[in-house]
């Protein structure tokens, strides 16, 4: 069953249109012109219970626009869109109960006042019975350690800690879906690790589906299996993330170090077709090969032939890369799979 | 009633709040104190010669100030920014995921915030009482029981006019100009400077026809025993007329305000 269907939703915004300087400020006053603005244009969505989604895109692709149109805070200017069987917007607070929503740049958590009464006043918008409350409270403290500041303001938590609190909140109330817009956002090595564990075992555990925007690759990675990408508000790949790679991926690259001085120009002779130097310097230099031609061996034999190689390093193809080119408008995605 | 609980619970929380910063709730509370010295002595020095002006003498007047600096202190600068903060910085986005009617969650803190304060202000209020040796409190036991009921118009009464100034800054988005006027409009119209039975008739007038008398104008008339029964009831029911209206008033410009919505980037 679909938890999050959408069919040609779309979102304009009228902005602002003003000259430059203190004239055009002054133009504006009185004679204020405006300027339609496309956030997101024609996305279908269809999400299925359970799953874990990435949501991808340059910034001002229009995937905050979508989030908040689906949880319920924008209307979109056009389409259909359901969640959990309900429309969003029309039906705030009913579809609120339903899903959990963590903004990387904000938090559901007061200032001022311990934690825990946050929780606590949480738990009474939610309506959350006293047992599932303890239980979750408990389950959720465990795995994010919260015990260590629960009593503290949150005005005194770091950025790691306040997160952790906030996916706390989101999930307290056993929604079906759980929104994530750039949950990583500023956060150490350690910390995003940490949430990207418990993303994992919530989304195992307990079913809870999942959608997530993110900068950061490895979220995506590590978190979900499904990738939609989002381009000037359209969607322009919707498939797994091993299907992004081998379709867009054709190359591997090795890095290699040679005992001594490497000669560029016999090893470019040396190469065949489908096999590259990208880069060398004094004694390094990076190899990319097409990787449905040659396998790793292959272009290491080839290598060593006129290199003496002491070490070398393979880099996996990563969703990075691909991501990457698409930002820079350099790789054209046609389609999912 | 589960439904009422997680308002209750931002009343809790609110009091909690409000007093988080000690020393910015004792600055906050003292700074109205300032204010009231100033129109304190302004007002003697009018009464020095012993008139009676627009019906109230010297010892009505102070009675009136009192009670002006009570009811204003029960709203202070924190409920004042609320919504239009929460606008412009967008955080309103985090209160339109939750299962909360905004306004109704909105008034709950401010109740939170009115009672914290507002229970530190009477406090001193009656200090200052005693200071300034005004000993003529309401004897009657059913004054009281009004002025109470007129203290709860009042409240209600501000917050609905704050609040929906604050919708506005959908459309404007700033608060500061759009709060100066509304301070302004209230302070006015609500008796807060100048009693409204100083007014010509013109504007007593018109003052009545608003909603801001409600404010100050009637608790403290009412505090001072100057309104006979029958018109205490008559002020009652127009309030309670205002309040209704304004709620109502309130939800249709948070209808059209949630289609503005435009909370970019974050």
């Amino acid at each position: 069953m679909s938890v999050i269907e959408t069919k040609g939703l779309c979102k304009s915004f009228r902005s602002p249109l003003k000259k430059p300087g203190v004239i055009g400020a002054v133009q504006h006053l009185f004679k204020p012109e405006h300027r339609e603005i496309v956030a997101v244009t024609d996305v279908d969505l269809s999400i299925e219970a359970g799953e874990s989604v990435a949501y991808v895109g340059p910034n001002g692709a229009g995937k905050s626009t979508t989030i908040k149109m689906l949880t319920g805070i924008l209307l979109p200017s056009g389409g259909e869109i359901r969640v959990n069987g309900l429309h969003p917007y029309k039906e705030r607070i009913r579809n609120s109960k339903n899903i959990g929503v963590v903004f990387g740049q904000r938090t559901q958590i007061w200032w001022d006042i311990p934690v825990i009464e946050s929780f606590t006043l949480l738990r009474d918008i939610y309506e959350v019975p006293a047992k599932t409350y303890a239980d979750n409270l408990a389950y959720f403290s465990e795995m994010l350690g919260l015990d260590e500041f629960l009593n503290q303001s949150a005005r005194r938590l770091s950025l790691g800690q306040r997160m952790r609190c906030d996916l706390a909140v989101a999930l307290m109330h056993n929604p079906a879906i759980i929104f994530l817009d750039e949950p990583t956002i500023g956060l150490d090595v350690a910390v995003k690790e940490r949430i990207r564990e418990f993303l994992k075992t919530v989304n195992r555990e307990r079913g809870v589906t999942l959608l997530l925007t993110s900068h950061d690759l490895d979220d995506i990675e590590d978190v979900c299996r499904r990738l939609i990408i989002i381009d000037t508000g359209r969607i322009i790949y919707d498939g797994s993330i091993q299907g992004l790679l081998d379709k867009y991926v054709k190359e591997r690259s090795i890095r290699i170090i040679a005992s001594a001085k490497i000669d560029r120009a016999g090893a470019v002779r040396a190469m065949p077709a489908g096999v590259e130097i990208a880069s060398s310097s004094d004694r390094e230099m990076a190899v990319v090969f097409d990787r449905f031609r040659y396998t790793a061996k292959d272009v290491l034999e080839i290598v060593m032939k006129t290199v003496d190689v002491v070490d070398f390093q393979l880099e996996e193809p990563d969703i990075e890369r691909v991501v990457k080119n698409v930002y820079e408008g350099r790789l054209e995605l046609s389609g999912g799979t | 009633m589960p439904a009422l609980k997680k308002y209750f619970r931002h009343i809790l929380c609110a009091i909690q709040e409000t007093t988080a910063y000690r020393a910015s709730y004792f600055i906050n509370i003292f700074s109205q104190f300032v204010s009231y010295f100033a129109i304190f002595f302004l007002w003697r020095a009018v009464y020095a010669t012993g008139a009676v002006i627009g019906g109230m003498d010297w010892k009505d007047m102070q009675g009136y100030l009192l009670i002006s600096l009570f009811a204003s202190a029960l709203i202070s600068g924190s409920s004042e920014f609320r919504v239009s903060r929460s606008i412009w910085t967008g955080n309103i986005a985090v209160e339109l995921v939750r299962p909360v009617d905004y306004q109704k969650a909105n008034f709950a803190i401010t109740v939170g915030n009115g009672i914290a304060e507002g229970v530190l202000v009477a406090a001193i209020g009656i200090v200052f009482a005693v200071l300034i040796g005004f000993t003529v409190p309401p004897d009657r036991a059913v004054t009281w029981l009004y002025f109470l009921m007129a203290v709860v118009f009042s409240f209600t009464t501000k917050f609905l006019i704050i609040y929906i100034f604050g919708l506005f800054t959908f459309w404007t988005t700033g608060g500061m100009g759009l709060s100066w006027f509304r301070r302004g409009l209230t302070d006015f119209f609500s008796g807060a400077i100048i009693p409204l039975s100083f007014f010509p008739g013109w504007l007593q007038a018109v003052s009545a026809a608003l909603p801001f008398r409600g404010i100050v104008s009637v608790p403290a008339t009412i505090f001072i025993e100057q309104m006979p029964e029958s018109q205490i009831l008559v002020s009652f029911a127009v309030e309670a007329a205002w309040i209704v209206g304004l709620w109502y008033f309130a939800k249709l410009i948070w209808h059209f305000a949630m289609r503005k919505v435009t909370i970019h980037g974050g």
